[in-house]
């Protein structure tokens, strides 16, 4: 099914996160037709990522048991800096505790991209939160703001400290008013406060990265082929594929 | 100052190099084995000669690397040093281009390299299933 997901959405970059298969099992069965992506090896092993191009265009710069950073130099074109991550779950961090590891992440990101002298960067991943909390919105977090607009500022000072802006798409997918699904996970509780849907899975883009052609290069996948991936009721089936919905996304670089 | 130019005329038509050459039968692998082996040169030079060594690289090894062959040269081309790890015996001067896809022949297709790459397979496979 992943490999049906791949070539029927032209993938370039596949980034898995907790994956149970080993590279070389996911490999083969993407290279089953014909032999277009590479295994892009790092030391992260939550994040695993595949693609169409050779491993000698995307090395990484920095990673950590939870995220890989990687700059993708493909000839003829601008460098980008991926980020892929994968934070810890709801179900045994705290807010709190989710909030400060993500200002880590974030300020691993600000370092890298001094490294490489440029913030054309593209972080993605499952963040186990919700786009709207304290760490994803933060100047000093990863100060992702729900408007390409604001985004397009480039940075914003807080306190004397300038801090660069990610412009957050996965705003614009939430609800019901949405094209798809209204998040990426669903989960039901007996509590106060409860969401149903949480938005776990989203990609965040650097205004220098940002084009103005259209919010349908970022969607949630609900079908594969004639698999649906959601229940009757519209929830992740994770007898069928995983309990978070896949996200696809484009990027013109 | 000389108020002549006093240097010859070049050729400027892209001549086909032995790194090319190299590089040309380390992008033919990785189909042959669904990318799980690929191979890749890398190049160096030191003291007016130049190194291209063609290494095995198993992504899905931790990118382990095994180092298959080398040639070596100076900036003329012909002749080069070609060694094959895998068989020591092949090593050769090599006069040509011709004598070059020979020698390169004889070892990407000698037992020992297909031993080499068949024992790298079972590894990510066993390690896979």
């Amino acid at each position: 099914m992943l490999n049906q997901a791949v070539h029927e959405n032209d993938v370039d970059v596949l980034i898995l996160a907790e994956c149970a298969n080993v590279p070389a099992e996911i490999l083969t069965g993407l290279n089953q037709q014909t032999t277009l992506f590479h295994y892009a090896s790092g030391i992260c092993e939550s994040i695993r990522i595949f693609t169409s191009f050779s491993q000698k265009f995307i090395r990484p710069v920095h990673e950590g048991a939870r995220f890989t950073m990687r700059r993708i130099q493909l000839p003829l074109r601008a460098e980008v800096l991926l980020v892929a991550a994968h934070m810890p779950s709801k179900l045994r961090w705290r807010d709190s505790s989710q909030e400060h590891e993500v200002i880590s992440l974030a300020d691993d990101i600000r370092a890298a991209e001094k490294r490489v002298k440029h913030r054309r960067t593209v972080l993605v991943g499952d963040f186990n939160m919700q786009p709207f909390e304290n760490g994803m919105t933060s100047a000093k977090g990863l100060h992702g703001v729900m408007s390409r607009q604001i985004a397009s500022r480039g940075t914003r000072i807080v306190q004397e400290r300038e801090y660069p802006f990610f412009y957050n798409p996965m705003w614009s997918l939430m609800g019901d008013l949405s094209d798809g699904p209204p998040g990426s996970y669903y989960y039901d509780s007996a509590q106060q406060i409860e969401h149903y849907w949480w938005m776990f899975d989203q990609v965040l883009i650097r205004p220098e990265l940002v084009t103005n052609s259209g919010d349908n290069r970022y969607r949630l996948l609900t079908k594969i082929g004639n698999k649906s991936l959601v229940d009757g009721k519209g929830k992740p089936n994770s007898q069928i594929g995983s309990d978070h919905l896949p996200l696809y996304f484009e990027i013109d670089f | 100052m000389a108020d002549k130019d006093m240097w010859g005329d070049f050729e400027l038509e892209s001549i086909r190099t032995p790194v090319q050459i190299l590089k040309e039968q380390a992008a033919a692998l990785g189909p042959k084995t669904r990318n799980l082996v690929v191979a890749e040169v890398r190049s160096a030079s030191e003291l007016s000669k130049f190194y291209h060594t063609l290494q095995l690289v198993v992504p899905t090894l931790d990118g382990y690397r095994l180092n298959l062959l080398q040639l070596s040269h100076t900036i003329e081309m012909y002749p080069l040093d070609f060694e094959f790890f895998g068989d020591p015996s092949l090593a050769q001067k090599v006069a040509s281009e011709e004598e070059l896809n020979a020698a390169l022949r004889r070892a990407l297709s000698a037992p020992k390299t297909k031993r080499i790459i068949s024992g790298i397979l079972g590894q990510v496979i066993s390690i896979a299933s």
